[in-house]
């Protein structure tokens, strides 16, 4: 999308709106484009800028239209709504003022309207639904605006009132296919169940739904949702107090992207999104020099307008007896439930003396859920038990019998949470903290069990399966020193030593510690060259309990068997970090930096038991996981000034990032021959980097033309070595001679170019041309929704959005002028 | 064995306190202990220190752009006592500087007694108790001890004073500015998957509190997730069916500045999800099929459903977690 570009934006901050020429952001004198981590102690820091006399204005309105080409501009403007062709008109304002200084009054105001868009015949399409789920949402007007007054006396009292609108049109494109209809029925009158009747329960004109048969009834529809967020907060100041309160509401609609298992790997609908949000908040704060405290109250609610959505089966049926049935003709798929939250906070900061200080952080707060389940529903299937409409086999095993029902969970997760910390300089060139961190969560509901996989609500051929709840208590201790071993170039050394203690229920450990130790070196490096290098070192303990965590919660003990999986972030692990950083402070034309860091993590999973007890398991080999992955950045970043009025900024940054999974399958790592029977183990190394880069140029070319460029660029690689332990001379099954996932890259190239010039004293005009393109070629995105089990088969496998790879190839022309008074 | 070691670590840390205080109690200062960075108190300060004649002698010599645009901002307002135009005017915050004004006139050249640039500049912890001495609210509490505090980051460092428009506070120039330093965080912004924040939709300040807070990497909650909640709050649960690791930190499965994966996963989804679930028995463990399974490439022989679209969100598509009573594997 389009913003048309005034004001002296920093380096790569390529979408500046075109009421950032409303901020009078012409008379700053950043110093700016410099990279700047520290100031150091000798060096010398040049202004960015000549001095200007600065416009006496306070009020601007900005007016301009842009027009938007190419090919996929909805997924260019997914973030801002501005997903069609064409002409749109845009604008913004600003009108500020205040008492003069020198008065003695202090009134002020300040009124800032951006990015008001007026789009035309431009609707985010209503998506699948029913007569309770149907959502138009209007995008003409102001997609991605803001409007905002903040008036009051300084010093007494303020108000900020404002609304803000935040569009996104889809998780990865804007529309998908979907055979869902609009009425919560099937495409083209196509029969649920394949035309089987449920009562009287006979075979009915039974259709075969294949590839062929399914794929006319996909239709495309466009996803998006729309924020609209107002907010009003208010503040009083009397004496060292201060009293605080603010409510927000976000009511949030659309639909975005979904899929349901059913007797197909999935199938893609359009979820609606139909969400309000509030919070209140109020604060009552006491500060002073040496005493700083406060106490917050909050308050969350979360609504969301519908419980579940219907979804028919785009199911076939090969096979009916008169025996079969009743089976399911739709499942009930389950929304994000209403719940709310409570947190009361409080605060304290207190400087015992110069140079000690005490800061405390506690909150304590309650998490509800109470809404009503959806209505049990399960895949459709021939058994007459999964797809019973009767489906009776979920539980409220609440012992007690204390009036709960099974129609609501009664969830309430009780939050505690706090830290405190005290600063001290020990010696004259000795600084010290300590501090004590916890975080607490401890979840009460009803006590739920269902059963799965039988014909009865028992342990015949049936498993059980319980409700369990996360709790948790952590606890970190950390010592930090600071030892300044030479004041005049800022030499230092920072070390410090935490430790944690992590006890959770329900998960496979239940109690890790972490040590962790870091040390930092940092010095002035000559004049005006800054340094600073950081190693961190980690180490987490624990043992692992390999089964699932479902359990009698009355008895409280997991059952001993399960996956023979590891849990990443959990399990043993030992990580190493370190960083660089140098920073090259204004030196005459030239600034610049450099940073570095690498973090390694590796993980442990220990043998796994085989205890010979029937239903464990009986495999040779550890229970994996991820075993290691890293990131590893680096990049410069430079700035020079060669003349006055005349700026440049480079920069690059590399990041690669790397994943070593392994699990276990029927062999040990170590077998080398062929397997018998089911899969070997297997590997799986995801290695990512990304190239990025930027330039960007401001020239002001003459006292009222103003120039600036902005490239940037952004390469990505991702890479697959996959192996699964077992080779054949001619693969039989999927895991067999596995050759690993094609590359995927992908490419972005952005240019922004903008001439800014001053008609008169407070009239500017800016014209502005954008380029954007990016390219992927990820093999994932099929533009194919119907997707068979074999690549030239017609049995169905999954019903997928069906999206292609994301590209575009995007043009953006404005225009606007800016008129001061 | 575990309450020993706990209320051994517990004595250990209040013992600690108390000797710090007791060494301290006798290093206390006789002045009013101001609101700043315990390791560098702000110079003394008396009346005979401060230039004679306030602003009008600094203005004699500084009365030009950038220096005077302060006079159109809140810092000088005079009718609010608060405001340091309404006490010392610059020296303020520049601290008193009789000695700088005088210099001059000796004919020899004497920094001011707070420097924010230059050759002289002063340390950065006298530089924010310039600024804490006032602005040492609930907001910035936690400042002393804060990474950006640590790292020797002055409020000048990203706050520009002397303008009318402060450009780290304003949504659509304060990403560039953190970028100056954070150059991981810009280069993921250009990612396909991310958080609008280049655009200025989404921006830093919206999750960070980069003056100090009691969460992990400065997030503005005491925790991830409830930072993550305040904009997604339909993930907060608490569920009837919650997947653990979503309740544990939204950090395990995703990457919040951007990444090449959709949905800012931090690894491709398969692979992400066998990080944990890596078993056959559990469906999740093997190659997924490689490339065999990936339809129209190569022959495909075994089209497999874990490599294709939303990969195992084909199926556990509810996996923030379900309220379903049939949503234990979070199908429903």
């Amino acid at each position: 999308m389009l913003r048309i570009v005034f004001a002296l934006a920093l380096a790569t901050s390529c979408l500046t709106p075109v009421a950032a020429m409303a901020q009078d952001t012409s008379s700053q004198q950043p110093e700016t484009t410099a990279t700047q981590a520290t100031e150091p102690a000798a060096a010398t820091a040049e202004a960015a800028a000549p001095d200007k006399p600065e416009v006496p204005t306070n009020n601007e309105i900005t007016l301009g239209t842009q027009w938007v080409s190419g090919s996929n501009t909805g997924l260019f403007g997914r973030y801002n709504g501005q997903i069609y062709k064409g002409v749109d008109v845009i604008g913004g304002f600003s009108f500020t003022g205040r008492d003069p200084g020198e008065s003695g009054q202090t009134f002020y105001y300040d009124l800032k309207g951006v990015d008001l868009l007026v789009q035309t015949g431009r609707t985010l399409r209503d998506h699948f639904s029913d007569h309770r789920l149907r959502s138009d949402i209007n995008n003409n007007l102001g997609p991605e605006s803001s409007i905002d007054l903040r008036i009051g006396n300084q010093g007494i009292w303020g108000l900020d009132a404002g609304y803000n609108a935040i569009t996104y049109t889809g998780n990865i494109i804007n529309s998908i296919y979907t055979i869902n209809g609009t009425t919560g029925t099937l495409n083209n009158g196509l029969p649920p169940w394949g035309g089987a009747t449920n009562v009287p329960m006979v075979r009915g004109a039974v259709r075969s739904y294949t590839t062929a048969t399914l794929s006319p009834a996909e239709r495309l529809f466009a996803t998006g949702t729309r924020r609209d967020i107002f907010h009003l907060n208010g503040k009083y100041q009397v004496g060292h107090w201060t009293i605080a309160a603010g409510v927000r509401h976000e009511h949030k609609d659309g639909s975005m992207e979904q899929s349901l298992r059913m007797n197909y790997a999935g199938v893609a609908f359009t979820m609606p999104v139909d969400y309000d949000t509030d919070r209140f908040d109020i604060s009552a704060a006491y500060n002073t020099p040496q005493l700083q405290a406060a106490l917050q109250f909050n308050y969350s609610r979360f609504r969301n307008g519908n419980l579940a959505v219907t979804m028919p089966f785009p199911v076939s049926i090969s096979t009916l007896t008169a025996s079969s049935g009743p089976f399911a003709q739709s499942a009930l798929y389950s929304l994000p439930p209403d719940n709310s939250a409570l947190y009361l906070t409080g605060m304290l900061g207190y400087n015992f003396a110069p140079r000690t200080r005490l800061t405390v952080n506690g909150r304590i707060g309650l998490e509800l859920q109470n809404d009503t389940f959806p209505a049990n529903s399960a895949d459709p299937n021939l058994s007459n038990t999964l797809g019973n409409p009767a489906f009776h086999w979920f539980d409220n095993l609440n012992s007690r019998n204390q009036g709960t029902t099974a129609n609501s969970p009664h969830d309430r997760a009780l939050i505690y949470q706090g830290n405190v910390a005290i600063d001290s300089g020990l010696t004259n060139d000795i600084d010290g903290r300590l501090s004590y961190s916890f975080d607490g969560r401890h979840v009460h509901l009803n006590q739920f069990r269902v059963w799965i996989g039988g014909p009865s609500p028992d342990a015949t051929a049936n498993t059980a399966v319980f409700v369990v709840p996360q709790n948790w208590f952590r606890q970190t201790a950390k010592a930090e020193l600071t030892y300044h071993l030479k004041r005049s170039s800022n030499t230092k050394l920072l070390v410090d030593y935490s430790v944690n203690f992590t006890h959770r229920a329900n998960a496979q450990v239940r109690n890790a510690t972490t040590h962790r130790a870091s040390a930092q070196l940092s010095s002035m490096l000559g004049k005006s060259l800054m340094g600073r290098l950081t190693y961190e070192h980690s180490d987490r303990s624990g043992h692992i309990i390999y089964g699932t965590a479902w359990g009698h919660l009355e008895e409280g003990e997991p059952e001993t068997f399960g996956t023979p999986s590891g849990a990443y972030y959990l399990v043993p692990m030992k990580s190493d970090s370190v960083t660089l950083r140098a920073d090259l402070a204004p030196q005459g034309k030239f600034s610049g930096g450099l940073f570095l860091k690498y973090t390694d993590e590796r993980f442990h999973y220990s043998s796994i038991p085989n205890n010979g007890v029937a239903g464990d398991w009986n495999l040779v080999g550890h229970g994996e996981g991820v075993k290691r992955d890293y990131n590893f950045t680096v990049g410069p970043d430079l700035n020079w000034r060669p003349s006055d009025g005349l700026d440049f900024h480079l920069f690059y940054t590399y990041e690669r990032i790397f994943f070593d999974n392994r699990g276990n399958g029927a062999c040990a790592e170590s077998n080398t021959g062929n397997c018998a029977g089911s899969a070997g183990y297997f590997q799986n190394k995801y290695t990512n980097s990304v190239h990025t880069a930027g330039l960007d140029a401001q020239w002001q070319a003459t006292p009222k033309l103003k120039l600036s460029a902005d490239y940037a660029m952004s390469f990505g690689s991702v890479m697959f070595g996959e192996f699964n332990g077992v080779t054949v001379p001619v693969a039989t099954v999927s895991y067999q001679n596995v050759i690993p996932y094609p590359d995927i890259k992908s490419r972005l190239y952005d240019l922004s170019l903008t001439a800014d010039y001053k008609i008169a004293r407070n009239v500017e005009w800016a014209l502005m041309y954008r380029f954007s393109k990016f390219h992927n070629n990820d093999w994932n995105d099929l533009a194919a929704p119907v997707q068979a089990t074999t690549d030239t088969g017609t049995t169905i496998s999954i019903l997928t959005p069906g999206y292609p790879p994301p590209r575009y190839n995007v043009s953006v022309l404005g225009t606007a002028f800016r008129l001061r008074f | 064995m575990r309450g020993n070691i706990y209320r051994y670590a517990l004595g250990t840390l209040a013992a600690a306190v108390c000797a710090i205080l007791l060494a301290n109690a006798s290093l206390t200062d006789a002045a009013p202990a101001a609101a700043q960075a315990p390791q560098e108190a702000l110079p003394a300060t008396s009346a005979a220190l401060y230039s004679e004649g306030g602003s009008a002698t600094c203005l004699g010599c500084h009365n030009a752009s950038p220096v005077n645009n302060i006079m159109h901002t809140a810092h000088w307002v005079k009718g609010d006592p608060r405001a340091p135009a309404a006490q010392h005017e610059c020296e303020s915050c520049h601290g008193p500087s009789r000695a700088h004004v005088e210099g001059f006139e000796n004919g020899t050249f004497v920094e001011p007694t707070i420097v924010f640039k230059g050759p002289h500049i002063s340390p950065p912890a006298v530089r924010s108790a310039a600024c804490l001495n006032c602005h040492q609210d609930a907001t910035r509490m936690n400042w002393t001890g804060s990474p950006h505090q640590r790292n020797d980051l002055a409020c000048a460092s990203c706050h520009t004073i002397h303008a009318t428009t402060d450009l780290v506070r304003e949504r659509s120039t304060q990403a560039a500015t953190c970028f100056r330093c954070h150059s991981q965080q810009r280069a993921e912004s250009f990612e396909y998957s991310h958080h609008p924040i280049r655009e200025g939709i989404v921006i830093c300040s919206d999750c960070h509190n980069p003056h100090g807070s009691a969460g992990p990497k400065l997030v503005k909650e005491f925790s991830v997730n409830q930072t993550c909640y305040n904009c997604h709050a339909e993930k907060r649960g608490p569920m009837l069916w919650e997947h653990q690791p979503v309740r544990d930190n939204c950090l395990n499965c995703h990457t919040p500045h951007g990444s090449t994966e959709a949905r800012l996963m931090k690894e491709r989804m398969n692979f992400l999800c066998s990080s944990c679930h890596s078993a056959v028995s559990n469906g999740s463990g093997g190659a997924f099929g490689g490339a065999h399974s990936v339809p129209g490439n190569l022959a495909t022989p075994f089209v497999s459903a874990l490599a294709n679209q939303r990969m195992c969100l084909n199926c556990h598509s509810e996996i923030h977690g379900s309220n379903s009573p049939n949503g234990a594997y979070f199908f429903r």
